[in-house]
């Protein structure tokens, strides 16, 4: 019988025929979506000099479409994550993805810089965020528990990989084609390849192929025997701190360790991101350089995603999210106290390895403890607070710089506020609140499915 | 002047979540290609894009083997 969507589950249904499991199926697909969704919005800046000739106008101006793109992307997060509660991940990620390469190709029309800030700024940014981190990290949540680290960071190495190939892409284009050319192939390869992949694979919820979360038969085969302390139950159990509603969450303590530590990433990365070139100008290291270590960090990042979301299915999460951030905090240190050079190179291993890898650690943790009825929404507003804070932090961090003329009191307080999300990290009781830990006779004793839409039921 | 120079920087932020690529790392990146294959801009297009597609279509092939291989053991 096809599913509600439409689809058919033949595929999944064969789950012994090739022996992989559905689910990561729909984690390769999500990483074609996000490697062209991301590495699009990244190759922004290869067109800023195009556009400047085209329109006659100055490059702040230009900038106004990338700075209100990154405000609409965060602010919207927690509406995509109330949607996919309410309607399915899938659902929401195939309308986004649809204008999303709408509107790539409409900005390969655009008239003038002001349709361009629209365009950007409003409708791509906004449709972005429908299919990238939080829809997916909330359908993956539902498809694993025992691989969910793994999962996560697998779909979210597609942006690093996009950065990689689809950037260059974008910027070769521009000099065989024009700047027009190069948004109209993406935007067709966003609605000839990415829509149809998420289409024909992605569904919201391993039962909705007559599956079970992490490939499991509902008999207990799948139960992780060979690592008595995560035995977890491979039917949807009810994790610990679920509630009915998303804002019932937020009277645990958890969720807000969780917010505020992912809070600071955002504010350490955002300063980074914007202003590490102009930091080592400051230290009379060449552009060229920096944009190398830059390169170099972002190279790592990558295989420090991957690698956390793997460990961390094999360890409590909490220590290695309190490893990424304090290993991150030496990193900033480094900038202070290290030699230029050396502070650039130490800063693009340490900061590289731990760059993104606070994703899959946050997304798993909320899910592990505040399981999958509303982690759209919770997914949703830890993203909304890694945007804000990194947007504030950006504006402060160049006020400081006018002021001083120094970096290291920004630099030192990242260090600080990076100490401070590792010790809430590692307060985290997770062996008393993640699903992982709770034996199944010991824990709620409810065992049923918990299906997408549910969350409309119990009044949200 | 510190306010257009945040709003300037602000298409520099790079590969931590989908924000745009520092223009001069790309243009590092560009000058490096040239520099190590040197065959212009109209075959490293069609490799990338290449490298690109070979992905999403290898997957849907997958996906259908899998479908069809199921419909078969049924049937």
């Amino acid at each position: 019988m096809d599913d509600e969507t439409g689809a058919s589950p033949d595929a999944a249904k064969n789950e012994q025929s090739d022996g992989i499991f559905y689910g990561w199926y729909i984690v390769a697909a999500m990483f074609f979506a996000t490697f062209v969704g991301v590495g699009t919005r990244q190759g922004f800046g290869v067109f800023v000099k195009a556009w400047e000739d085209d329109f006659g106008t100055s490059v702040g101006l230009i900038s106004v479409a990338a700075g209100v793109g990154w405000a609409v992307n965060g602010l919207l997060q927690p509406i995509f994550g109330l949607l996919t509660d309410k309607y399915g991940g899938r659902r929401v990620m195939i309308i986004s993805i649809t204008g999303l390469g709408l509107s790539t190709i409409a900005v390969g029309l655009a008239p003038n810089v002001y349709f361009l800030i629209g365009m950007y700024g409003f409708v791509l940014s906004a449709t972005s965020g429908g299919v990238f981190p939080t829809p997916m990290s909330s359908v993956v949540s539902r498809w694993f528990m025992r691989k969910r680290g793994t999962a996560i960071s697998l779909f979210t190495a597609g942006g690093s990989a996009g950065g990689m190939i689809m950037v260059p892409f974008a910027a070769y284009l521009l000099i065989i084609a024009d700047w027009r050319t190069a948004w109209f192939v993406m935007g067709g390869i966003m609605l000839l390849f990415a829509l149809p992949l998420l289409a024909a694979i992605v569904r919201d919820d391993p039962s909705d192929m007559g599956l079970e979360q992490d490939g499991g038969s509902g008999r207990g085969a799948n139960t992780d025997e060979t690592d008595g302390h995560l035995s977890t139950p491979i039917t949807i159990s009810v994790a610990p701190l679920e509630s009915g509603r998303w804002i019932d969450s937020f009277r645990s303590l958890p969720i807000w360790l969780l917010s505020s530590s992912f809070g600071v990433c955002g504010i350490t990365t955002a300063i980074i991101s914007v202003h590490f070139v102009r930091w080592a100008a400051s230290e009379d290291i060449s552009a060229g350089t920096a944009a190398l270590a830059f390169g170099v960090l972002s190279a790592i990042n990558g295989v420090g995603l991957i690698l956390a979301g793997w460990i961390s299915d094999h360890m409590p999460r909490k220590y290695l999210l309190t490893l990424v951030y304090g290993v991150r905090s030496i990193a900033f240190l480094g900038l202070i106290f290290l030699p230029g050079t050396a502070a650039l190179w130490t800063f693009a291993v340490l900061g590289g390895a731990s760059w993104l890898a606070t994703l899959p650690l946050t997304s798993g943790l909320t899910a592990d403890m505040y399981g999958l009825r509303n982690i759209g929404t919770l997914n949703g507003l830890a993203q909304m607070s890694h945007q804000i804070a990194g947007g504030t932090a950006v504006v402060v961090a160049g006020v400081v710089f006018a002021i001083w003329g120094t970096y290291n009191l920004i630099f030192g307080a990242g260090a600080v506020l990076l100490v401070l999300a590792g010790i809430a990290s590692f307060a985290i009781q997770e062996r008393k609140y993640s699903i992982r830990y709770q034996h199944p006779f010991h824990s709620n004793p409810v065992d049923v499915p918990v299906p997408v839409g549910s969350a409309g039921s119990d009044g949200d | 002047m510190w306010i257009t120079n945040i709003v300037t920087a602000s298409f520099g932020l790079l590969l931590h979540n989908s924000e745009a690529v520092d223009p001069i790392l790309i243009e590092w990146i560009k000058h490096k290609i040239d520099e190590i294959f040197g065959v212009g801009a109209m075959p490293i297009v069609i490799v990338l894009g290449a490298l690109m597609l070979v992905f999403p279509i290898g997957l849907m092939v997958l996906v259908w083997r899998r479908a069809r291989r199921a419909r078969g053991e049924r049937s």
